[in-house]
């Protein structure tokens, strides 16, 4: 007798297993990359001139003779961001409750179980949905607007345009979306030092202190903006970078 | 008796009220609803003596599983106040609100009442993931002579994994087996993965893959970590199926 199982005509497929690695891997880099990118924003709130310092820096300002930089490396940065983005949100997609039986049986799921980790599951659903929308506008509006990037344009987009709440819509979902999504990350794959559950636990509390981090620093900025766009409200429309060139052929005649 | 003859001398004991799920499908007209019963709380006192006590005073109708009533056997699981437990490992002392309400697991085919059929499942689990050892080569194996020695750390780690009393906690506190009734749960997993790490089971990663690699095994699971924070044995279910995870990823 050798093996009791049954000869199987048929191996099963891979795709399954590479599906659950693409979307721990597509958020993994999305999920870095917000950690940056939020911290990079926030340099507005060390004044305009280092904002617009990082946002040059970024655009390799330094590689460029002239200084300016190449605005289409934020467009082509975009348009990778979509492209995983878009491949993190097919993904996502099969993980979401399919119809409205599955969504009550985990809404009752989550009512009576008195359970973190189910609710947070459920605010990966909700963000997640929010993400679809918001994070999707964000990277095609950056992605197609090159040399857009400016504190004062910025400014202009929170304050005059209105897109403030649109941008602390974004902010605080992909905030949450984000830290959630690195945590259980890590515990999916077991990814973790020390013991399991002495590090899962050290885990959770550094992922709620990022939260409350990056949500406090990400609306300062999103406010420092409003402010800003305030104050330049009565002022003619023009770039940082404008300025401070015009202020010192002013000075230099 | 009444249990409450054993008292907390510092303490007047509390008047508890069990509202409890009864439902037995196989009577004729009977329709699910919630009874109540009262009883006066004692020291020490599990949701399992409480029970006892209602079917032994009360209402000898009352049905729910028990045998051991002391977390070994696995049959008392059940939804005490929205959370799968043991009702034999709960103490009625542990809810500060007196009122506490016994509905049945999930998942599970109801018995009756509090009852369910968690062997249907676990039996259909085992016959699932061949839960036995697996060796082309066995029937060469000379059954008089001595076994080879296992490392004592290799014996200790899959003693830890069998430790599982399939109680069907784990399936009731997750919600993607809720959700996904062909989902195999964590107490499969579990299962697995003390196979997998058995040297005398001869199959291999792909092996498992052919058992769990899919979106009902393995890869289903969403990580909401109900069978990790539940599990009235405490196994490592996170870690375990991380092991498994990475495992058949990587074949």
């Amino acid at each position: 007798m050798a093996y009791l199982t049954l000869e199987r005509r048929q191996k099963k497929s891979k795709v399954p297993a590479r599906l659950d690695v693409a979307q721990s891997l597509t958020g993994l880099v999305l999920g870095l990359f917000i950690l940056g990118h939020i911290l990079f924003v926030s340099a507005i709130l060390l004044g305009p001139e280092v904002a617009y310092k990082v946002d040059k820096a970024l655009e390799a300002s330094f590689l460029d003779p002239e200084g300016h930089g190449y605005s289409y490396l934020v467009s082509l940065a975009a348009f990778t961001i979509a492209t995983i983005l878009i491949v993190h949100a097919g993904l996502g997609l099969r993980k979401f409750p399919a119809s409205f039986r599955q969504y009550r049986i985990m809404q009752d799921q989550i009512e009576n179980l008195n359970h973190d980790e189910t609710r947070l599951w459920l605010m990966q659903v909700v963000t997640g949905f929010i993400l679809f929308f918001f994070g999707s506008a964000h990277v095609f509006a950056m992605m197609l607007n090159p040399g857009q990037i400016d504190p004062y344009l910025a400014a202009e987009r929170y304050f005059g345009h209105g897109m403030w709440l649109f941008y602390l819509i974004l902010l605080w979902a992909v905030v949450v979306h984000a830290f959630i999504g690195l945590y259980r990350v890590l515990l999916k794959w077991g990814w973790l030092c020390g013991k399991p559950r002495q590090a899962r636990r050290t885990l959770r509390v550094v992922q709620r202190v990022l939260t409350a981090f990056y949500l406090l620093v990400g609306t300062m900025s999103i406010l420092y903006y409003v402010k800003l766009g305030y104050e330049r409200a009565d002022l003619p429309l023009q770039k940082y970078g404008q300025e401070i060139q015009g202020s010192s052929s002013s000075t230099h005649p | 008796m009444n249990p409450s003859a054993e008292k907390n001398p510092t303490q007047a004991p509390r008047d508890l009220t069990f509202r409890i799920l009864r439902y037995n499908q196989h009577l004729p007209g009977d329709k699910p609803r919630v009874q109540e019963y009262h009883l006066q709380e004692a020291l020490g006192m599990t949701i399992f003596i409480a029970l006892n006590w209602i079917r032994e005073h009360q209402d000898p109708t009352l049905q729910f599983d028990f045998v051991c009533r002391a977390g070994i056997c696995g049959s008392c699981g059940m939804i005490v106040n929205g959370e799968p437990r043991l009702a034999c490992r709960t103490l009625t002392r542990s809810y500060e609100n007196p009122e506490i309400t016994l509905l049945p697991m999930p998942v599970f085919e109801l018995i009756a009442d509090l009852s369910v059929n968690t062997g249907k499942d676990m039996r259909r689990m085992a016959e699932r993931v061949e839960s036995w050892i697996h060796d082309p080569e066995q029937d060469k194996i000379d059954i008089s002579a001595l076994e080879p020695a296992m490392e004592p750390e290799v014996a200790e780690e899959i003693y830890e994994l069998e430790r599982c009393i399939e109680c069907g906690i784990c399936l009731a506190a997750c919600g993607t087996r809720r959700m996904r009734k062909d989902f195999l749960g964590a107490a499969g997993f579990m299962r697995v993965a003390r196979f997998y790490k058995d040297p005398r089971d001869k199959r291999t990663a792909d092996d498992f893959y052919e058992v769990l690699g899919d979106e009902h095994g393995v890869f289903g699971c969403m990580t909401l970590l109900g069978c990790e924070d539940y599990c009235p044995k405490q196994l490592p279910h996170q870690e375990q199926i991380a092991f498994l995870r990475r495992k058949l990823a990587s074949t």
